[in-house]
Formats: structure tokens, sequence, C-alpha cells
């Protein structure tokens, strides 16, 4: 039972409580670009909570060696590049050569793999201390906030295109900011933070 | 070839402010929004960002173009560690206390996705002295949102600016979370836009940014959960939706005002089989309709819209809206009509019954 209450408590958490592209802008970029072209998004999340979820995972296993957890900051760095490229060769010759999938999806898989969220996870694992399972819960949870963060933009997006009372000046990437801005306070309200504006 | 001063002051115009890397084209954004809080982190963060983006693309230019991309992508991100490591010790002896705060966000930066995306959009398609030529250009478009960002943060939240204290009053600590980061770049991303507006009236840094694909994306089927009147994007395909959408409710309202009742039980059948006949090939001519529709949309996805064709367009929407409104108005008038004859042939029919009976009587 604590397992499984650890596992959706930590998913829940950095899906939610703690966005973590709201409240610590990691894999923004990647969530912007994203919900101006959505078609690709299912595809793309599957991909990021694949690796966020496996990355996370094995980095939490590497931390129990004494000589890993010895590690500087830009050794753990480091090590959880190459476990990263790693996961990304193996899932990258799967996908081209056994599921001979189209270069788009090839292409997919490399944003998918090489995020600022993506590779973040394990530096929050590791910074937090958790278990097996709230890295696990940590890394589906990574890839919800992704898909929430991409369907809560697109949105809005698509509102700021049909508005036609913005000024000219803050129409395209300024208004995406701003609206990205307000998403973010809101999602800062959740983590229960001082803000004293 | 040495290129000649006007094409030199372009070229740094589009890729640092033009196609801003931060400001227009939306890329590197999680570093800045999370380490960009001072102005001695954003010193940090942009020399760290200008070194990685200068050694990869050179690197990539001058090895990686035989490379297969999927192996390309691996690559960069290993580079960037690498190349993390001397700046971080430099750093960790020129300002220990700041590289501290740079935390896990200084390495983040060997996946930037603005590396990636440089690298692939220009390094392995062009020389090795065009793509320094960009790395650096988009580096100082980089490091001038960077610094600007950072300064301002820190004068707002801390009340400080490279920690000297400036007595302000009042100190919003909130603009130091991503939000006041995303807010900053709005504010930033328009200010230089109206300033671009005014002196290079043919910029557009609006197009980095493409939000043609919007529309196209198959969360519309989600569409209906939020917002069922939400399509203003659809141009070409509303217009062949909407005209047999018009001809399948006018068409059998026609023939029944036309028809009289006695005949309508006669052709029951005959339509019955015509409607099945008509059913048949629609799917066909559906689907050959919408494959050329297809290839069509994709050419017009890639090319930036220009003025006259956004005119166009918005043209289009203003017909496609007083078209829209006179179909409702003609549903409308149709379904009068059909509830005007259904009455009418309601009281010729009550009429007529007492006639019959009357009639009967009479024989019998």
């Amino acid at each position: 039972m604590t397992v499984i209450s650890s596992l959706f408590s930590t998913a829940f958490l950095a899906c939610l409580l703690q966005n973590l592209i709201f409240t610590g802008g990691y894999g923004a970029d990647e969530a912007l670009r994203m919900s101006a072209k959505p078609r690709q998004l299912f595809p793309l999340s599957l991909f990021i909570i694949y690796f966020s979820t496996f990355v996370s995972l094995t980095c939490v296993l590497l931390e129990r060696i004494p000589f890993v957890r010895a590690l500087s900051v830009y050794g753990h760095a480091a090590l959880f590049v190459s476990v990263l490229i790693v996961f990304y060769l193996i899932t990258t010759v799967l996908v081209l050569y056994v599921f001979k999938a189209k270069k788009r999806t090839v292409r997919r898989v490399g944003i998918a793999a090489f995020n600022t969220l993506v590779l973040a996870i394990p530096f929050i694992n590791q910074r937090a201390a958790f278990g097996i399972f709230e890295a696990l819960g940590v890394g589906i949870g990574a890839g919800l906030a992704f898909v929430l963060a991409v369907l809560l933009l697109n949105l809005g997006l698509r509102a700021l295109d049909k508005n036609e009372a913005i000024p000219a000046a803050f129409k395209g990437t300024p208004a995406i900011f701003l609206y990205a801005a307000l998403l973010s306070l809101a999602f800062t309200g959740f983590t229960g933070r001082s803000l004293s504006l | 070839m040495a290129e000649p001063k006007g094409s030199l002051k372009k070229r740094i115009l589009s890729s640092a402010l033009i196609k801003n890397p931060i400001l227009f084209e939306a890329v590197g954004l999680s570093p800045v929004l999370a380490m960009t809080v001072s102005l001695k982190s954003s010193i940090i963060l942009a020399v760290a960002s200008c070194v990685e983006l200068v050694f990869i693309e050179f690197f990539a230019s001058l090895a990686l173009k035989k490379v297969k991309r999927w192996l390309r992508m691996p690559i960069y991100a290993l580079l960037g560690v690498l190349l993390n490591l001397p700046v971080f010790a430099f750093f960790n002896y020129v300002a220990p206390n700041e590289s501290l705060y740079a935390g896990i966000f200084l390495p983040l930066i060997a996946v930037n996705s603005l590396i990636a995306l440089h690298c692939e959009r220009y390094a392995v398609k062009h020389s090795v002295k065009s793509s320094l030529a960009d790395a650096i250009f988009a580096s100082l478009g980089y490091v001038f949102v960077i610094l600007l960002v950072g300064t301002i943060r820190e004068i707002i939240g801390s009340g400080t600016i490279y920690d000297v204290d400036l007595h302000f009053p009042v100190k919003l600590s909130g603009m130091l979370l991503p939000f006041g980061g995303f807010l900053i770049l709005g504010f930033l991303a328009a200010v230089v836009k109206a300033i671009l507006a005014r002196t290079v009236p043919d910029a557009h840094p609006e197009r980095a940014f493409s939000m043609q694909e919007i529309s196209q994306s198959h969360l519309d089927s989600f569409k209906s959960l939020v917002d069922t009147e939400f399509n203003p994007y659809a141009d070409e395909e509303d217009e062949t939706e909407t005209v047999p959408r018009m001809k399948k409710s006018a068409k059998p309202k026609k023939e029944k005002a036309e028809k009289p009742k006695s005949e309508k039980a006669k052709s029951k059948k005959p339509k019955a089989e015509k409607v099945k006949a008509e059913k048949a090939p629609k799917p066909k001519k559906e689907k050959k309709e919408k494959k050329p529709k297809k290839s069509a949309a994709k050419p017009e996805q890639k090319k930036p819209l220009s003025l006259e064709e956004t005119a166009k367009l918005e043209e289009r929407r203003e017909h496609r809206a007083v078209r829209d409104s006179y179909l409702l108005d003609f549903d409308e008038i149709l379904s009068d009509l059909d509830a005007y004859k259904k009455a009418h042939e309601e009281t010729t029919a009550s009429e007529e019954a007492p006639k019959d009976t009357e009639k009967g009587g009479d024989t019998k």
C-alpha cells in the first residue's frame, strides 16, 4: 500500500502540485513549441514518459553504488547523460530497425530523449533521495506534466490566435509568454510558495 | 569569400534580433527561466551557452555532416557535458557561490534545444565559416536577452544589481520564480517587436514561431469537450464540408415541397433505393476529394503567409460567416414552410373527414 501511495503521490506532485514545466521551467521550450504543432503530441509524450521513467529508475538504482553516490554534480551529469544516451540508442535502433518507423518518428525520439525535462528527473530524484517507486512516480508524473502543459498551452494559443483585440506588438510569442506566465503563476499557487507580490 | 558589410549587418540583425532564439523562436527557455535571477548567474549562463553553441556548431559543421541525424543527437549531448566541465571548473574557481547556485541548471545546458536546433538547421548544411558566424550571432542574441532578463529580475526581485543594494522600498521576490521569467520575456519580446516594426518594417519576427499547424492537430477531437463552436482555422476544408451539408438539408425539403402526398407514398421504395445508391459511392467521392486536399495543405503549412494572403483569408472567413448565416436563415425558412404545410394538410384532412362521414351516411 505504501508503495502505491508513494508512486501516486510523487506522480501527482510532479504533474499537478509542482508541475515541472510551469513551476520549474524544465522542458518549457519543448512544451511551447509542441503546443503550436501538436500533431505528434501523444507519440512524443509516450516517448517522454518512457525516457523519464526508465532513465529515472536506472539512475536511482545506480545511486545505490557508493562510488556513484560520491560523484560531484558534474560527475552525476556525465553519468545521467550517458544513461540517457544508452537508452536513446537502444530505443532508436528498435524503432528504426525492428518497428521500421518513419523518419519523423525517429526524429521525435531524439527530441523526447534530449530535453531538460528528462535530464532533470534523475537530478530531482538524487536531491530528494527518492527510492525506486518514488522515482517511478516522478518519471510518469513528468511525462503527464508535459502532456498537461502542452494541452493547456494549446488551448491558450488557439484562443490567442482567434483574438483580434491583441495589440500588434504583443501578437505571437509575446502573448504566448504572457499566457504561459499566468499558467505558471497559477501552478506556483499549488506549491504553497509565498510570492510576496 | 568576404561578406559585404551590408549583408553582415543584416545577418547580425536577423540572427540576434529578428530571429532571436529566445524572444521569437522560444528556444533554450528552461535555463533562462530558472537561472537568470541575478546578473552574476546570468553571466555564468551566457558564457556557458556561448561556449557550447560555438564549439558544438563548429564541430558539427566540421565533422558531423555525413553522420546520420539520429546519431548526431547523442553526440551533441555528450559534447555538451564535456564542454560543461571546464566551464564549471572555471566558474567554481572565480565565483564559487554563483556556480553553487547554478546547481543542476548548468549541467542541463548540455541538452539545450538551442544547440541541437542550430546544429541541425544550419551547421550540418553549411560551411565551417558560415556555421561559426551563425553560432556567434545567435549567441549574441541569446546573451543580450539573458543579461537583460537577469538584470531586470535582480532589480525587481531582489532590489539589487550585481549584489549592490539599490535600497528599493518594495521587492517582488515572486519575479525570481519561472513565472517572472515568462512575464519579463513576454514584455521584452513585445518591446523588441515594436522597435523592429518601426525600424525594420519588413522584419516579421512573429514568423519565427509558426502557429499555422495549430488547427491541424488531432486535439480537435477534444475540441467538442471544451468549445463546440471553435473552428476559426479551417479554410478550404470548411467550405467543402458546408456545401454538401447545405445540399443535404435543402434537397429533400425541396422534393417534399414539390411532390404531393400521394406521390410520396408511391416513391417511398425507389427513394430508399436511391438513398442506398447515393450512399454507396459517397465515401469514395469523399476519399478522392480528401487526398488532394492533404497534399495541397502541406506546402501551405511550410510557407509563411504574406499580408495579401492573410487579407484573402480574412475575406474568405467573412464570406463564410455571411454564407453560414444565410444558410441558417434558409434552413429556418424551410422548416417554417414544412410546419405551415403540415398544419395546412392537417386542417384540410380534418375538413375532409366530416364530409366523408356525411357521404357515408347518405349512401347508407
